[in-house]
């Protein structure tokens, strides 16, 4: 006969339930990591040796998140950015937006070297007629290369421009060094430290191709002084052109057109042999100009960074007369002592030679030029930083923790996570990672801890049954635009040509030859070769008709006042048609040198350590009472400005050694409780089969003990098993349990084990129990699904109640 | 990983083991049976069912004195041990009695949970001392209703008074008359028979009573007026 058993359907429900709580999936909202980042939960207890992948990451912000995968779990392989999509696509954009952004610039710069453009003009009149043409050719070669039309690199090269290429290929191309580096990692004290930085290539081009450039062209050499000086003697030129702009525009008869010729003659000349106009003449300087003449589109600089040397500000301006009369004054002290007896003064002296040349460190606006300098400083950091620590990664040694990041928002998810929920006990806490933290901001746990009861979730049921988320590179464009063209150029008239009459005693005839009397003529002022020579090609064959015969008549007079007349129209033309150049250079020249700082020799590379973004690793405290306790990760973006992260609630239980269940236990093997009894000299025997059985008992738990908080499905094997030590009930001495058990679930327990029960052995003869002793049988093996006994009253009291 | 699943080997240990041991059969510990009579001599009937008779569980067959414990038989003849569970699975169900002062017998092995068992009792042989009388006349021929009459003194018997008589008795319709009380001895019978006026008569025949020997007499009876 076999019977219906129930409990290995018991058994196979708790399986089921078992099954189904896996392991929840974190799932992504795509939209929101578009601008945030994602947080996932990390416990990397199953395998120690762990390697992390970006699981996102965001340029402008440097965040990453993090993600194990099984692939990177090779103890001796190396986790590469570049295999990351995310990240190394990154690198081809910033380099390819660096490319676009000078391209830009170079298009600017060519589209000034336009004919009717204000560069051109100074170019063509400065450098020569073939300038503008170079220049533009020069930059069209480096905008090939830079559109990727050119992948050649040509590295010899006289001019500089020429060289540009092949920094270009060297920092701005995918094939160059990798934009975004990660380090590590690095064991110490505990922690796994990885170090994610990034690289500026743009200013790492621009600070390489600088010195190149610098190295060439010696434009460092320039003083504040001289500096100082070739702007003031341009300026002189700029409003002496004005003037000169002014005579002619005033001339109305010869003489007053011939002073305004002198004047622009003289102007020419004394240009010439300005030093200041010819400074930058030279090719080396020539080359200086073109190299960077596109950094600032149509604007020659002779410094084309936005930051200057420290000595340009200490000789600035800005110190007042007060320190050269200090200074001067000084000296007179100084040369009045070395003068006349200084015997017992020696001290005094001291004190004077002290002060020598300490002028301006009185008396300049200290205040303005630290600003200054501060700003300049600022800027200088800036360009020269090629590189900073983006965010530091750190996480802990230990087997497991909890990744939160400060740019999620946690409400779009639920609190899924075991990790985060998982029940503690005494002197245990929970390792919190927060990622991204703002540098230099607080950040931590925000506690909120309240006693709750120590009872485990079946016990609860039970109970209710019976009542119930960086910088992004921009080129420096404050540059701005080309300042307003000059206005001298565009107003200055146009000189109509002086016509020299023949009729003009000026001229006298000597004995030396027509053309010798005819330059004779010429005052020193206006000579000009070339025209010289033009007008006597001119007159050469006038002049052989009368070199001999005619000399000295009226005849030879008539053509040295003709040749005359004729090389002073030609002079005149010239002289108008070259002033407005002069005067364009003089101005520009004014302008560029007026605005000019000193230029630094070489520039040095900065590496920025500090990171813009770091990771906090908490603790939650520590407790041995019976806690509801919920934390809540924060940290400040500001010092009032404080950002909570999404709470998270667990429980804290206390380990339980002993424990006391009650419920149904089954014997799985057959078993008869025979009672024999002598009545009325008749022997009535009894037999009692019952292989269910009420049963209570005693759970000796192993390990620390159970938490009955630990709501997770089997939990810890050596807490969860107990040794179970039961009695049957209402027969407590004839039936003992002796048995392992196990906390699928706390408080549930599912017991197997010995049965002994009670099975007296009788001697009877003739109708007589002759002797009765007691004894214990054994029966294997029996089953119970326990609870705790006093939410089992509760319940079946509750039944009976109704 | 062994750690993580150790649980669930649990289950699956524990499901195996519960489901083999519910496929188990159960033990029985009862014995049930019927008792029957079967005696053609003295009450010439076959498997009669004894109601109210004691039925004997014995532990040794051997031991003829002992037994267990025992039980009463319904109206119907049925008898029902309970059985210790004492892990035997033989016994003997027995029956020793006297019915109509004669010993009835009956013995039989059974196995634990045997539900019929058939013990037929039968009249025991070993303690009966027989003798048959025939009473006879002259020619051989049968006496029926013949009175017969055992003396243990033959003066007594000479007398032919049957008061003074140890056993008296009525030959059958053949003029048979057998008993088993007497003790075995020497005994006077007499036979006696009167039809009409007519009276035969047989007196003091000797005859020797053994214990367990079957013994047959005849008597020829002579008329003596």
């Amino acid at each position: 006969m076999r019977k219906f058993c129930p409990v290995p359907l018991l058994m196979l429900v708790a399986l089921l339930l078992a099954n189904s709580g896996k392991a929840q999936q974190v799932k992504f909202d795509k939209n929101s990591v578009v601008n945030t980042l994602n947080y996932e939960t990390q416990d990397f207890r199953k395998k120690p040796d762990r390697k992390c992948h970006f699981l996102s990451f965001k340029r402008d912000t440097a965040r990453v998140n993090w993600r194990a995968e099984k692939r990177d779990w090779n103890k001796n392989k190396p986790v590469r950015l570049d295999s990351i999509p995310a990240v190394s696509s990154q690198d081809t954009v910033i380099k390819a937006e660096i490319r676009r952004e000078m391209l830009k610039k170079i298009d600017t710069a060519i589209a000034s070297l336009d004919p009717s453009r204000e560069l051109y003009l100074f170019l063509k009149g400065y450098y020569g007629d073939h300038a503008p043409a170079d220049l533009k050719q020069q930059l069209g070669s480096v905008r090939s290369f830079l559109a990727g039309n050119q992948p050649g690199v040509n590295a010899s090269h006289k001019r500089m421009l020429d060289s540009m290429p092949g920094f270009i290929n060297k920092y701005l191309f995918t094939e160059s060094a990798p934009v975004f580096t990660l380090s590590g990692p690095e064991k110490q004290e505990g922690f796994i430290t990885r170090i994610l930085s990034r690289t500026y290539p743009d200013n790492k081009f621009l600070i390489d191709f600088y010195n190149h450039t610098s190295a060439h062209a010696s434009v460092y050499e320039l003083t504040a002084d001289k500096l100082a000086a070739f702007a003031a003697a341009l300026d002189s030129f700029a409003q002496k052109s004005v003037r000169v702009r002014d005579t002619m525009n005033a001339a109305k008869d010869t003489a007053s057109v011939r002073i305004a010729l002198d004047a622009m003659q003289r102007f020419h000349n004394e240009l010439q042999a300005c030093e200041g106009y010819q400074y930058l003449k030279d090719s080396s300087k020539k080359n200086w100009l073109y190299s960077w003449s596109w950094l600032h589109s149509d604007q020659l600089m002779i410094n084309p960074l936005e930051f200057t040397t420290e000595s340009n500000y200490k000789n600035h301006p800005l110190a007042d007369d007060r320190a050269q009369d200090f200074d001067q004054y000084i000296d007179s002290l100084i040369a009045r002592y070395k003068r006349y007896d200084t015997s017992g003064r020696v001290e005094d002296f001291k004190k004077i030679l002290a002060m020598k040349k300490s002028g301006s460190d009185l008396f300049n606006q200290k205040e303005k030029i630290k600003q200054l300098t501060d700003e300049n400083n600022a800027k200088m950091a800036k360009f020269t930083l090629t590189g900073r620590n983006l965010n530091e990664i750190k996480l802990p040694e230990k087997t497991a923790f909890y990744l939160y990041s400060t740019s999620k928002d946690f409400k779009s998810n639920n609190n899924s996570d075991k990790y985060l929920t998982r029940t503690v006990t005494e002197g245990e806490s929970k390792t919190v990672v927060l990622l991204n933290v703002p540098a230099g901001q607080k950040s931590g746990l925000l506690e909120n801890i309240s006693e709750s009861p120590d009872q485990s979730a079946i016990g609860k049921l039970v109970d209710t049954l019976a009542g119930s988320a960086v910088q992004i590179f921009s080129y420096a464009s404050q540059y701005g635009a080309a300042g307003a063209v000059l206005s001298a150029l565009t107003t200055l008239p146009k000189v109509a040509p002086v016509k020299f009459s023949n009729n003009s005693n000026a001229f006298m005839v000597s004995d030396r030859s027509v053309f010798e009397e005819f330059k004779a003529k010429v005052p020193p002022l206006h000579r000009d070769a070339e025209l010289l020579n033009k007008t006597n090609q001119k007159f050469i064959l006038k002049q052989k008709n009368t070199n001999e015969q005619y000399i000295k008549d009226s005849a030879q007079k008539s053509l040295i006042q003709e040749m005359f007349s004729s090389y002073m129209d030609d002079l005149t033309q010239k002289y108008t048609a070259r002033f407005p150049s002069d005067s364009l250079q003089a101005l520009y020249l004014s302008r560029m040198l007026a605005n000019a700082t000193l230029v630094p020799k070489k520039l040095d590379t900065a590496f920025t350590k500090e990171p813009l973004l770091t990771t906090g690793v908490f603790e939650t405290s520590t407790s041995n009472k019976s806690n509801t306790e919920i934390i809540t990760p924060y940290y400040t973006k500001a010092e009032d400005d404080t950002v909570k992260l999404k709470s998270f609630e667990y429980e804290r239980g206390k380990h339980h050694r002993f424990q006391l269940s009650a419920g149904l236990a089954y014997t799985a093997q057959h078993l008869v409780q025979s009672t024999a009894k002598q009545e009325n000299g008749q022997i009535t025997i009894s037999n009692q089969s019952q292989q269910y059985q009420l049963g209570i008992g005693l759970h000796i738990h192993l390990g620390k003990g159970l938490v009955l908080k630990d709501e997770r499905f089997a939990g810890k094997f050596l807490e969860r098993s107990s040794v179970y030590v039961g009695i049957g009930i209402p027969e407590p001495l004839g039936n003992l349990y002796l048995g392992y058990s196990y906390d699928f679930f706390p408080g549930l327990k599912s017991i197997v084990g010995a049965h002994f029960y009670r099975q007296n052995q009788y001697e009877i003869l003739n109708n007589v129990i002759v002797e009765e002793r007691l004894e214990y049988r054994m029966a294997l093996p029996f089953f119970a699904i326990q609870v705790d006994p006093a939410g089992l009253l509760k319940a079946l009291n509750v039944i009976k109640s109704n | 990983m062994c750690k993580k699943n150790t649980p669930l080997l649990l289950v699956a240990v524990l499901i195996y083991t519960i489901v083999s041991s519910c496929t188990k059969t159960d033990k029985k510990l009862y014995l049930r049976g019927r008792l029957f009579v079967s005696d053609e001599i003295l009450l010439g009937k076959k498997d009669l069912p004894l109601a109210q008779k004691r039925v004997l569980l014995v532990d040794n067959e051997n031991d003829s004195l002992n037994f267990l414990y025992s039980d009463t038989t319904d109206i119907e003849g049925y008898f029902l041990f309970n059985l210790l569970n004492d892990n035997k699975d033989h016994y003997t169900v027995r029956f020793t009695d006297t019915i109509n002062g004669y010993r009835y017998f009956g013995s039989q092995p059974v196995a634990r949970g045997e539900e019929n068992i058939l013990l037929t009792i039968r009249l025991d042989n070993s303690t009966l001392n027989y003798i048959k009388i025939s009473s006879q006349d002259t020619a051989g021929g049968g006496i029926p209703n013949a009175k017969v009459s055992f003396f243990t003194s033959s003066v007594l018997a000479q007398l032919g008074d049957t008061t003074a008589a140890t056993l008296v008795g009525t030959a059958d319709g053949y003029g048979d008359f057998v008993t088993y009380k007497l003790k075995p001895g020497t005994y006077y019978v007499n036979s006696q028979k009167s039809v009409d006026t007519m009276k035969f008569e047989k007196l003091a025949q000797e005859v020797q009573i053994e214990r367990g020997k079957p013994i047959i007499s005849i008597l020829q009876l002579t008329r003596i007026k």
